[in-house]
């Protein structure tokens, strides 16, 4: 019976990596976007490792241990990048950081507000059992 | 004293360090102190200058009627400099009997109204510039006169013009001062242009630009002398625009915005008689064509009658001065179109003596009254400045050819020359009479008013207009001390000649050229003659202005065309104003408007199509990272497309 | 049919269009799903992906041919997508990671299918284990009062899904040219068929049309070996093609001799496997210089030469499909390898480690309040 074709593997790659780039291009916030990006990276990590077993050898294999090497300090700088990024604006929006437009150039900006928070559901509070203590007499301090 | 060729760079090239040195430090380091390199520069040039003069008194003279120099009788120092194609041109520096009483008199001259500008530019914030200026225009006189080629004396020639251009306009702040600089600059353009085509034409029609080379390429038989005629006269239209002769004569009295040490060196003794000189240097070409030179001569003769006829009326001394200097650029003319060259030269010598005696003694009158230097303003100056009364006076004789004055004996030998050229068998012998008799008028004129402003100036009753206040006394001794030194040499230096001739020697024995005129034989009956029409000039000018005093006013109201024609110096200006400026000012309008609307909107449409297309992109560039990225993705997606293009599933 | 842009419509609507309903479908779910202000269409999003998903799983049913191995692939590619869309679409990045986490691990399952156990091991180590809960301390960490811009829009969700399916589908277009094994695939079914007929001229029926016009069936024979790139083995594969198609002709055809017919079969059912198992348009450069340690290079030939001697240090081969196979000491190949021929690239790997460690600590570490 024949094995699962080459091109599968690399279907499934190429389906991470759009999504991964539609993640990056859509998404705003910091941390979810460099989340797409790794899943980016995954998608490549499938492609690899899939040529490496239609090869028959391991070089494919080594190639992506490296890809998990430099995703790993890339994350290491990135989150302490986001981290500044958060410390200097107190948001996570990327939009936030456009100074390197055109002089001249209107900022972006986006007109519909937010909808309201939703409410917080109210804690269910219990009935309170046993005595009640009796309230202490204020004393004055004076 | 044969070595003396390997130090003739440092001629100009002292003076040329000691400008650089006060243009760097000047402002800055040296500021009340800048005038010590200037002074050092020039006089360390002229103790050099007197060296080359006696080194090429030394040399073993030139045979008669021979043309060329043997080796052992020049002083050369060749450096190669331009080499290209079959154009060879050294930097070359040569001094021959000629260069040698340039450089004297540049440096000599020079020297002292350096040391006399100490005084009389002390306390102008402009101290080192003027320094600087004048270092730089020493550098540039000298290298125009040692030059062996005429591209090395077309550099100094517009060195010089700088200078000239930088000194007039050296008080810039006044409006009058900045626009004589222009004037200044742009007619003698016009003939540094004629100067330029015509060392162009050299070029073309001799393959050379070394002085003897081309000499003896345009003496060649084959050579068509309509080219040499062009050629002169193109050499002619760049000394006409530099020494101030008709019709380019007027840029010259407006230089008298400058300080008055300026006048003096530049606009009297140095800069304004280097197209004598170089006339006098082109002397072999100018002989193979005699119609040129009647046209020297003409044009000498007339300037030398304008000059003296516009002299006679103006109220400003330094005017006075000025025209006088046109008047007597003119006798030199004259003398180099008669073909007494060496009494052209002659009259430049001491005429640059005793004009810049003159200007000097009429700036420190100026400095004493205060900037005023208004003829009708003051009067009988004499006991208040008994040093530069006395002075002037020297100078006034020897402008009027007293005898025994160094005017005297150099007009005399213009006039001596002359005659001899209207005897002489020859085309134009008329002519040279006629002039002859017009310069002998000129010569009582320039008497007549030279003693005008003698009289008007320092005689008659004590009168100092307020301004002066109380620097109405005589100049300080560094004034004074320069104005001794050149009254003595406008007393002296004309004995040169006749006792010793040197001139004569200097020029005939060690100056290529000039060799082959026939030498020049005193002539006592001339002599006679102009010290008459002198003298009448004088006593003319006692009993007018001393004697009958408000003759001169009746006079005036006598003839008031006349008078006005010469006050209004026969409408030169005006003339230059309607028949020049103005056209040249419309057009000039013209081009402005047309720059303003036609292409200065092409430009605009032009300009404005990247900015369209710039404004089409710019929202492109709206600082969004994502859309950077989304750019990144589309654009390989593109390239993905361009590959499967290629394929064929 | 020459225009680019035809073909690749073509491809597009007319040969694949169930794939491209499903994709057309998971554009709309990412599209509507993405996070925005005010709800928005959800429930159709929700729908669309749903549909899609459908689609997929009757697609798969329809091919077939379950064995253990498919269906894992199936089951972790499925759970891969299925959470990379939630990452994409989901507002709380809490959840997105979450759901990285999930895509990560069910990557890891491929590569365990695909003889990678180390890989495996190690990415779920790295990338589940510290990656995603760094990734989760820093949500903590940076955790803003309220809703948020940056969770609760999106920026330019119709351009940014648009321009990823486009890039898909072009990616999808490329694998299709470059590695679809459709074609060969056809042709070592049909020498297949051909194998179990008992008559030369029942073989022959099977290959050519009526007037035994064999040409077409050994031109898209061909042809079809060369789809899958250039290389010199692909050329090698086509001359041997030329070989038995003049033995066909020659021998069976004209003799109707059945037993020479089963063997030109038979070698043209090996030719069209080493074909399939070389495919792709993407091959090895043939200077990659390797040592013994990192087992057989890249660049070996895939098959002993055709003096047909037994090559000692050939691969071992799945025998039905000829796809090789992969060492059993996988991991201590994968050993071997790093530190024989990648030790230089190991170095740097773990330099670039302390050096992002050091530049993480200097601006982490770096106090600045807000607007400094």
């Amino acid at each position: 019976m024949n094995p699962i074709p080459l091109h599968h593997y690399l279907v499934v790659g190429a389906i991470l990596f759009a999504l991964g780039a539609i993640g990056f291009l859509a998404r705003r916030n910091l941390i979810v976007m460099f989340l797409s990006a790794e899943m980016m990276l995954q998608g490549v990590a499938v492609n690899l490792v899939a040529f490496a077993r239609y090869r028959g050898n391991l070089q494919g294999q080594a190639f992506t241990l490296f890809i998990l090497t430099v995703a790993a300090c890339e994350a290491a700088i990135a989150l302490a990048l986001i981290l500044m990024l958060f410390r200097r604006r107190g948001s996570l929006d990327v939009s936030l950081w456009q100074e390197l437009r055109e002089p001249g150039q209107e900022p972006t900006v986006d007109e519909e507000p937010l909808p309201p928070p939703p409410k917080e559901e109210p804690l269910p509070e219990l009935t309170p059992s046993g005595f009640e203590p009796p309230a202490r007499e204020e004393t004055s301090h004076v | 004293m044969s070595n003396v060729g390997s130090y003739l760079w440092l001629i100009p090239a002292l003076p040329l360090l000691a400008a650089a040195r006060i243009a760097f430090l000047g402002p800055r380091g040296l500021r009340p102190s800048s005038d010590w390199p200037c002074v050092a520069a020039i006089g360390v040039s002229c103790l050099l200058s007197f060296w080359v003069l006696f080194a090429v008194g030394g040399l073993p003279p030139m045979g008669e009627g021979d043309g060329h120099m043997k080796p052992e009788q020049e002083i050369v120092a060749a450096h190669p400099w331009v080499h290209v194609g079959n154009m060879d041109l050294g930097f070359t520096l040569r001094a021959d009997g000629l260069t040698a009483i340039m450089l004297v008199t540049v440096t000599f001259v020079g020297f002292f109204i350096a040391v006399y500008s100490i005084g009389y530019m002390r306390d102008d914030p402009g101290y080192p510039r003027f320094f600087a200026e004048v270092s730089l225009f020493i550098a540039a006189m000298t290298l125009l006169v040692l030059a062996d080629n005429f591209l090395v004396l077309y550099a100094g020639w517009e060195g010089v013009g700088l200078c000239s251009y930088l000194l007039i306009g050296f008080w810039f702040q006044k409006p009058s001062a900045a626009d004589a600089a222009r004037k200044a600059f742009l007619v003698t353009r016009l003939g540094d242009m004629g100067l330029l085509l015509g060392i162009i034409l050299l070029w073309v029609k001799s393959g050379s630009l070394d002085y003897d080379r081309v000499f003896e390429a345009m003496k060649a038989p084959g050579m068509d002398s309509y080219y040499v005629a062009a050629a002169c006269l193109l050499l002619l239209c760049g000394a006409v625009g530099k020494s101030a002769q008709f019709p380019l004569h007027v840029w010259l009295p407006d230089a008298m915005e400058g300080p008055s040490p300026v006048s003096a060196l530049i606009h009297a003794a140095t800069m304004v008689t280097a197209g004598v000189y170089l006339v006098a240097r082109c002397t072999p070409l100018f002989v193979l064509v005699p119609g040129v030179q009647l046209v020297v001569a003409l044009i000498g003769c007339f300037t030398a009658l304008l000059g003296a006829l516009i002299a006679l009326t103006q109220n400003d001394l330094k005017r006075v001065l000025a025209y006088s200097t046109i008047s007597q650029l003119g006798y030199m003319f004259l003398g180099l179109g008669s073909g007494a060259v060496v009494a052209g030269i002659f009259h430049l010598f001491t005429h640059a003596f005793f004009k810049a005696l003159l200007f000097l003694a009429a700036g420190s009158v100026m400095h004493a009254m205060g900037g005023v230097i208004d003829l009708r303003r003051f009067s009988g100056l004499r006991k208040l400045m008994p040093w530069t009364g006395a002075t002037f006076l020297m100078g006034a004789l020897a402008l009027s050819g007293f005898p025994g004055f160094s005017g005297f004996w150099s007009k005399d030998e213009i006039m001596a020359g002359t005659l001899e050229r209207s005897e002489a068998p020859g085309p134009y012998a008329a002519w040279y009479l006629l002039l002859f008799v017009v310069a002998l008028v000129t010569a009582g004129l320039t008497a007549f008013y030279t003693f005008r402003a003698y009289l008007l100036t320092f005689e008659g009753p004590e009168k100092v207009p307020e301004e002066a206040g109380h620097h109405a006394h005589e100049s300080p001794r560094v004034m004074t001390v320069p104005l001794v030194v050149l009254a003595a040499g406008a007393v002296l230096v004309g004995f040169m000649e006749p006792l010793t001739h040197v001139f004569s020697d200097l020029l005939r024995q060690h100056t290529a050229g000039i060799s082959e005129l026939s030498p020049q034989r005193p002539d006592y009956t001339v002599m006679a003659v102009t010290t008459l029409f002198a003298l009448a000039g004088i006593a003319g000018a006692v009993y007018v202005y001393r004697l009958r005093v408000g003759l001169a006013d009746r006079l005036a109201r006598a003839a008031p065309a006349l008078y006005q024609l010469s006050l209004n110096k026969f409408g030169f200006d005006e003339m230059y104003q309607t028949f020049v400026v103005k056209p040249l000012d419309g057009f000039a309008e013209f081009c402005r408007v047309f720059d303003l609307y036609v292409l200065d909107k092409i430009v605009d449409i032009v300009g404005m199509i990247p900015r369209l297309f710039g404004a089409l992109f710019r929202p492109v560039q709206n600082g969004l990272v994502q859309f950077y990225a989304l750019a990144m993705i589309l654009g390989l997606t593109v390239f993905l497309l361009a590959l499967v293009s290629k394929l064929n599933p | 049919m020459d225009n680019p842009v035809l073909r690749f419509l073509r491809f597009l609507v007319m040969d694949n269009w169930p794939i491209t309903l499903v994709a057309a479908l998971g554009f709309v779910a990412i599209y509507l799903l993405l996070p925005r202000p005010r709800g928005g269409a959800r429930a159709v999003g929700v729908a669309a992906a749903g549909l899609a998903l459908l689609l997929t799983g009757a697609l798969i049913v329809r091919a077939g041919a379950f064995t253990a191995e498919v269906v894992l692939f199936y089951a972790f590619s499925g759970i891969a997508v299925i959470a990379g869309g939630l990452l994409v679409t989901q507002s709380n990045p809490a959840r997105a990671a979450l759901s990285f986490a999930l895509v990560v691990l069910s990557t890891c399952g491929l590569f365990l299918l695909q003889a990678a156990p180390f890989l495996m091991a190690a990415t779920t180590i790295i990338y589940a284990g510290a990656i995603v809960v760094t990734f989760l301390f820093v949500i903590m960490l940076a955790q803003q009062e309220g809703v948020s811009d940056a969770d609760q829009r999106s920026r330019e969700p119709l351009l940014a899904s648009l321009t990823g399916f486009v890039l898909l589908g072009a990616i999808l277009y490329v694998l299709h040219a470059g590695y679809g094994t459709g074609d060969i695939d056809d042709a070592i079914a049909r020498v297949r068929q051909a194998k179990t007929k008992p008559s030369a001229k029942e073989m022959a029926a099977v290959f050519g049309d009526e007037g035994h016009n064999f040409k077409a069936f050994f031109d898209g024979f061909r042809q079809a070996i060369k789809k899958g790139g250039d290389s010199s083995e692909a050329r090698a594969l086509s001359d041997a093609v030329d070989d038995l198609q003049d033995r066909w002709v020659g021998k069976v055809v004209r003799n109707d001799d059945a037993a020479e017919g089963r063997d030109v079969c038979e070698r043209l059912e090996e030719v069209g496997l080493r074909a399939r198992a070389s495919y792709g348009i993407l091959q090895p450069p043939a200077d990659t210089r390797l040592s013994a340690y990192s087992g057989p290079p890249a660049n070996a030939p895939l098959f002993p030469p055709a003096d047909g001697k037994p090559d000692p240090g050939a691969l071992r081969r799945d025998r039905d499909s000829r796809v090789p196979q992969m060492p059993h000491e996988n991991t201590a190949y994968l050993g071997r390898a790093l530190f024989t021929d990648y030790l230089l690239a190991v170095e740097l790997g773990g330099t670039l480690l302390l050096v992002a460690t050091v530049g993480a600590i200097a601006i982490a570490g770096r106090r600045g309040g807000r607007n400094a």
